[in-house]
């Protein structure tokens, strides 16, 4: 059988992006504009009662527009997407992970019981970000994906 | 023999066009799975789309070029129907939610005061 051009678990991470990109960023800023309408609109309401919220949802927007920009870039095959995408996935860990903390072991505010279950569901929620950006940091890939672009 | 023609012009010019179907194809299946699990509808869209595409590797390597050229382009249209489908779907949906939220909260307001 023929071989694709691009490798096909990077085809599926950037076209996954694609998808996921519009989306965070979407709700990312729909939900930072409704914070700051929130603390604006109501009496004794400041962003420190918000907690984490607003900088996780900026993050979300952050992320979703890296993603997008890796995402397109990737697809027409620039090694800096994968620079790109890798920076997203590794991002949406970090944002994953900080809220299961902040909102479990660490958490004060709106604490979700019980700490282990919780702690697992964020941590799967993590893991196909953490997967994607291992395998894009794989030498193997690097290469294919270098390759590729030479080709072009 | 420097001036003579490579003889598998052709074969390699054939065997890149096969690649770029291949990597075509990958990039439509997961969109189509994507357009499946994320947009409202989507699973009519996706499974449609997975469905025309099903053995497209072989047919891609087995068959000629215009065949699988027009699944991909008939999966291809499918399955941007179901994303700008979802993605109108998802605005009418956040302009509704921001509404609402924004009505409930100056309701809250209006108690307050």
């Amino acid at each position: 059988m023929t071989a694709p051009i691009r490798p096909r678990a990077v085809t599926i991470a950037a076209v996954f992006w694609l998808y996921m990109g519009p989306s965070w960023t979407l709700a990312g800023s729909v939900m930072v504009l409704a914070c700051v309408a929130l603390v604006e609109q109501m009496p004794g309401i400041d962003y420190a009662a918000l907690d984490i919220l607003p900088w996780c949802f900026l993050a979300l927007l952050v992320c979703g527009l890296l993603g997008i920009r890796g995402a397109l870039r990737l697809l027409a095959l620039h090694e800096r997407g994968r620079d790109n995408v890798e920076r997203a996935n590794w991002a949406a860990v970090t944002i994953i992970m900080v809220f299961t903390l902040r909102t479990t072991v660490l958490g004060t505010w709106n604490r979700v019981e019980p700490i282990v279950a919780g702690m697992a569901a964020g941590a799967l929620a993590a893991l196909p970000f953490l997967l994607m950006a291992l395998m894009l940091r794989k030498a193997a890939v690097r290469s294919a994906i270098r390759s590729a672009q030479l080709r072009e | 023999m420097s001036g003579a023609p490579w003889p598998y012009h052709d074969l390699a010019d054939q065997q890149r066009r096969r690649a770029v179907q291949h990597t075509r194809a990958d990039a439509w299946r997961t969109a189509a799975v994507m357009t499946c699990l994320l947009a409202p509808c989507g699973p009519l869209f996706g499974v449609a789309a997975l469905w025309l595409m099903r053995g497209i590797e072989a047919k891609i390597d087995c068959q000629p070029e215009s065949q699988a050229d027009a699944i991909l382009k008939t999966a291809r249209a499918i399955v941007i129907a179901g994303t700008g489908l979802g993605f109108v779907a998802v605005l009418i949906t956040a302009v509704t939610m921001a509404n609402v939220a924004l009505q409930l909260a100056f309701q809250l307001l209006q108690v307050r005061q």
